[in-house]
């Protein structure tokens, strides 16, 4: 096309845009009758008209999107306030100096207005209720909260008094250091008012100080994190998170408590102070964390030392000048514990002034005691409600061993820590709900400097024995049996055939080790089990047959509480694995033994609630068997027994989701059994109360896997009793639910394979109902489909013998339906 | 890059100088991913954590604010309008290019540019159509770059080429329909 041609082209093109809809055509015929070239052209145009108006829509333009982000055309006004200009702008939003002209004198205001975060439905109701506080707590040196509000755009915003002053910073560069504490003693002075009054900042930083002419600063934001921090507001506790307020946190300022998001106290408040102390002093803060990443910073504020403040000084001569006093008064108000902190600004205060006045302060009296401390503490981990808090401390121990290279004290000093954190951390966040992911990170994080520790010491003993143990903790989380886990069993396979054969090679060297041969015995359990999970049968059989072999020598040697225990569990797997591979009678002795053990271990110790759950597990375990092979008057008693183990276990610790999923599986055993004995009723009541505990558990931690098998479980019982008691459309209704859940169990990479078994018997109860509702050709289709998983299992090799019957049976069920 | 440097380039360029432009490219382009950088990863330790309205930054820091004349705002959008097409075809291209390689983790950092594209056309493609556009009308493909990628009003696209509203708004109109059959061909 030409220059001239799309000329006319533009020409025509527009007449008809601009033309009324209804005349269009006209206009084109119009303007093109001697030209049909022409009109043909247009017409093709128009006929994009919609597509262009969506694709090149100039409000989702880029340049648009942009200036949505650049525009700093200030609003005319902002509630009741004409804005005069913009005073400047942060990492929140922007500042604006508005004026209110009211009566005869007119007030200047600054507005802080929001534009970062989201819409916050509930920030009005909290303005409302915060309002009257903020606007009645007056100090000199905090600029008074006058009004706040939301735009139409609903955007938060604060009028407060407007101050002119200079930064903090600025105004103190050139004074001398007593007169730089004289400033920051007056800010002191505000915020423990504020403190008396209930209020904390939350947010103190230079940034938020001016300092007016005459030396008096002024703090702003005062109340605003209070307004904005959705968090701690308990009318949107059941507001989705990200209806969440803005957050408000400054990581060069914040105490390492804040960062952890633990409720904030006075304590936060002191910190920050120490911050800007140290950076009023010493001309820079007291961590370098400038262009780290956020969670790089974090672990900075959480687990690094602070500079010391002399050194930190810029000049040698402040330096020596900074050195005692000062220093220590800084390191406390920097204290990472709270409660190694200033308790409050009144203190701190109280030892500047101290300073100033040449008398001994209170800092340099617990700096030794903290250094002394100091590694002692580093020691005790405590336990933390969030995992990031576990993370943090791995970091701070990957730090560490950058150092570890330097001396074997530190060495040991670091691979201690590594273990406390490895196991005492992840057995205090186990229970918690939704913690399954945190743990795997946590304990892959640990076993990964574990093996980094090993690889600098080949050959020692000791090292090798924790990366062993780290495999069978990460094979754990990663997938064994009924703890809850990541649902992934090869991995755990791995782990485990990874930690046994370490234990092999150490065992070799100290036969007679009994700690250590506790501990190989547990592996090769655990190894026996996940190579169950995996389908491969004569591998499983191996590893329990020696691990029994083991703990029997062990037992013989010494009849003491671990010996008794390994021999139990040791003789538990070897019975799971004839139960898993349909030998029932076989397995039935060899559960008694171990129930018997199990139950002396119990009632050696009648408090120790893991050795109860294991006893529960033990008479669940050989209930099973008993019931399998129709025992049920034995399998019930085993079961009642398992049951009122496991509820005083629950009454002991109410909020522990894995007990309330024991108790689930008593319940819904002690349901088969009753439905064994056509107690329909009864079994009914069983399911549900089973049920009713699993969904529990499923949603308090959604990465649970055993928790959702066990749901969908739970509704196939339900179907089966409804079956029945011949009540085929609940039955029908709740065999679909069933089928949808294994379904997506099944689904999932690394599933094991008996969850396709269960997929199976999903299709064959609904093949059931059909069959009883005469609805062959459907009963037939579902016989079929149950028939082929069953079959596509034989020919992987891992269906056991005993089930391969079940094959021909459906098949002759889908055949003898289909001719009906 | 001084402030009053760019900003004195920021003044050639208005002044004819097309070189200017390219000097200034890089420069936006560097603080643009810095930007970047921190909408995904870290925040200025000194800046209460909010990882939005940062973009504007580019420019404030880049530009002296005392000396560069503000009642053209539309002048200086223009200007921001050239700057943010090169950058956003670039960044495209590079994204093509690592795609095609491989490597698309290597260029994640970048994507939180990504806030600025529109994902309904294919920018590469739009940048083609708007350079044969120009080539047949100069003008109009002048009026697409400073609403589309400047963001720029009818009005402020009008006093920053000198031209009336009603032009702007029916080179505007035309130009869409004529880039979209270029873009995805006539409609069958």
């Amino acid at each position: 096309m030409t220059a001239e041609r799309w000329g006319e082209v533009k020409a025509v093109l527009a007449a008809v845009l601009d033309s009324d809809p209804r005349e269009r055509s006209q206009t084109l015929d119009k303007l093109c009758s001697a030209d049909p070239d022409l009109k043909r052209e247009v017409e093709s145009l128009l006929a994009l008209e919609d597509r262009a108006g969506t694709a090149l829509e100039s409000s989702v333009a880029p340049g648009a999107r942009f200036r949505a982000q650049i525009t700093s055309r200030p609003p005319q006004s902002i509630g009741a306030y004409k804005i005069v200009r913009e005073l400047g702008r942060g990492g929140m939003g922007v500042v604006y100096l508005g004026e209110r002209a009211d009566g005869e004198f007119r007030k200047q205001v600054a507005i802080k207005l929001i534009t970062a975060g989201r819409f916050d439905p509930g920030l009005e109701k909290r303005f409302r209720r915060e309002r009257q506080i903020l606007a009645r707590f007056e100090h000199p040196g905090i600029a008074r909260f006058i009004d706040g509000g939301a735009t139409e755009e609903a955007q938060p915003y604060f009028v407060m008094e407007y101050v002119e002053g200079r930064p903090l910073v600025e105004f103190c560069a050139p004074l001398s250091i007593p007169g730089r504490i004289e400033i920051f003693l007056k800010i002191c002075h505000a915020v423990a008012h504020a403190h008396q009054s209930l209020i904390v900042h939350r947010d103190l930083k230079p940034s938020n100080i001016l300092v007016t002419a005459d030396g008096r600063p002024k703090l702003l934001d005062f109340g605003l994190a209070r307004v904005l921090d959705s968090g701690s507001s308990p009318e949107s506790a059941d507001e989705p998170l990200t209806q969440a307020g803005v957050p408000i946190l400054t990581p060069a300022y914040a105490s390492p408590e804040q960062i952890r998001g633990e409720p904030f106290t006075v304590s936060g408040d002191v910190y920050s102070l120490g911050v800007i102390l140290f950076e009023l002093l010493a001309g820079r803060r007291p961590y370098d964390i400038s262009g780290a990443s956020l969670l790089e910073m974090m672990r900075t504020v959480c687990e690094k030392e602070p500079a010391r403040l002399s050194e930190s000084a810029a000049d040698p001569a402040l330096g020596r000048k900074l050195r005692g006093d000062l220093e220590s008064i800084c390191a406390k108000a920097l204290e990472k514990d709270a409660r190694r902190r200033y308790a409050t600004v009144d203190e701190l205060s109280t030892d500047l002034r101290r300073y100033l006045a040449g008398l001994p302060v209170r800092a340099r009296n617990a700096t030794f005691a903290y250094r002394a401390g100091k590694l002692l503490r580093r020691h005790r981990v405590a336990i933390p409600l969030a995992a990031v808090a576990a993370i943090l401390i791995l970091a701070f121990a990957s730090v560490a061993l950058i150092e570890a290279r330097r001396s074997q004290r530190r060495f040991t000093e670091v691979r201690s820590l590594a273990h406390s954190v490895m196991f005492d951390l992840h057995d205090a966040i186990e229970p918690l709900p939704g913690s399954t992911q945190a743990r795997a990170l946590l304990v892959r994080e640990a076993l990964d400097y574990l093996e980094r520790l090993s690889r600098e010491s080949t050959g020692d003993f000791q090292l090798s024995w924790e990366v062993a143990l780290g495999y069978r903790r990460i094979g754990a989380v990663q997938g064994y049996g009924p703890e809850a886990n990541l649902g992934n069993s090869q991995a755990a396979l791995q782990s485990f055939r990874k930690s046994a054969a370490i234990f092999d090679r150490l065992n070799a060297r100290q036969p007679s080790n009994r700690a250590l041969r506790h501990d190989y015995v547990g592996v090769l359990s655990q190894l026996s089990t996940a190579y169950s999970a995996t389908g491969d049968a004569a591998n499983a059989s191996r590893a329990a047959i020696q691990a029994v072999a083991l703990a029997e020598d062990a037992y013989r040697a010494r009849q003491d509480d671990q010996a008794t225990y390994d021999l139990a569990l040791a003789r538990a797997a070897l019975a799971d694995l004839s139960t898993n591979q349909g030998r029932y009678p076989e397995a039935i002795p060899i559960r008694e033994k171990a129930r018997d053990l199990f139950d002396q271990l119990s009632d050696a110790q009648p408090h120790n609630l893991e050795r109860t759950r294991s006893a529960a597990v033990a008479h669940k375990r050989l209930a099973a068997l008993y019931a399998v092979t129709e025992r049920f008057d034995d399998a019930n008693r085993e079961y009642h027994r398992a049951r009122v183990l496991d509820e005083a276990r629950s009454a002991a610790n109410p909020s522990d989701m894995r007990t309330k999923l024991d108790l689930s599986y008593d319940y819904s055993d002690l349901g088969w059994v009753s439905s064994r004995r056509n107690d329909h009723p009864a079994a009914l009541d069983w399911y549900q109360k089973a049920l009713a505990l699993r969904e529990q558990a499923a949603q308090a931690d959604p990465a649970n896997q055993r928790a959702a098998e066990s749901v969908a479980s739970s509704t196939g019982r339900i179907a089966s009793v409804y079956f029945r008691m011949g009540d085929l459309d609940r039955a029908l209704a709740q065999t679909q639910k069933a089928l949808a859940l294994w379904k997506a169990r099944a689904a999932r990479p690394g599933a094991p394979w008996s969850i396709s078994t269960e997929v199976a018997d999903a299709h064959r109860d609904l093949a059931e109902i059909y069959a009883a509702r005469q609805s062959c050709p459907r009963a037939s289709a579902e016989y079929e489909q149950a028939r082929s998983i069953y079959s596509g299992l034989k020919d992987r090799g891992v269906l056991p013998k005993a089930q391969y019957p079940k094959i021909d049976d459906l098949a002759a069920k889908a055949q003898a339906c289909g001719k009906k | 890059m001084l402030p009053q440097e760019f900003t004195q380039l920021l003044n050639h360029w208005r002044d004819g100088d097309k070189a200017a432009l390219d000097q200034m490219t890089p420069v936006l382009y560097d603080e643009l991913r810095r930007i970047a950088r921190h909408f995904l990863a870290a925040e200025r330790p000194d800046h209460t954590l909010q990882p939005t309205a940062l973009v504007h930054e580019a420019y404030m820091r880049l530009v002296d604010q005392r000396s560069v004349d503000w009642k053209n705002r539309a002048h200086f959008l223009g200007v921001a309008a050239s700057m943010m097409r090169r950058i956003l075809i670039n960044h495209a291209r590079a994204q093509q290019a690592a795609k095609r390689e491989g490597f698309a983790h290597a260029i994640a950092l970048e994507d939180a540019l990504g806030v600025f594209t529109n994902p309904q056309v294919d920018l590469v493609e739009l940048n083609t159509a708007l350079e044969q556009l120009a080539e047949l009308d100069p003008q109009q493909g002048r009026v697409v770059e400073l609403r589309y990628f400047g963001g720029l009003t009818i009005d402020e696209t009008a006093e920053a080429l000198g031209i009336s509203p009603a032009t702007v708004k029916r080179d505007w109109g035309t130009a869409r329909l004529w880039l979209m059959r270029q873009i995805e061909g006539p409609l069958q």
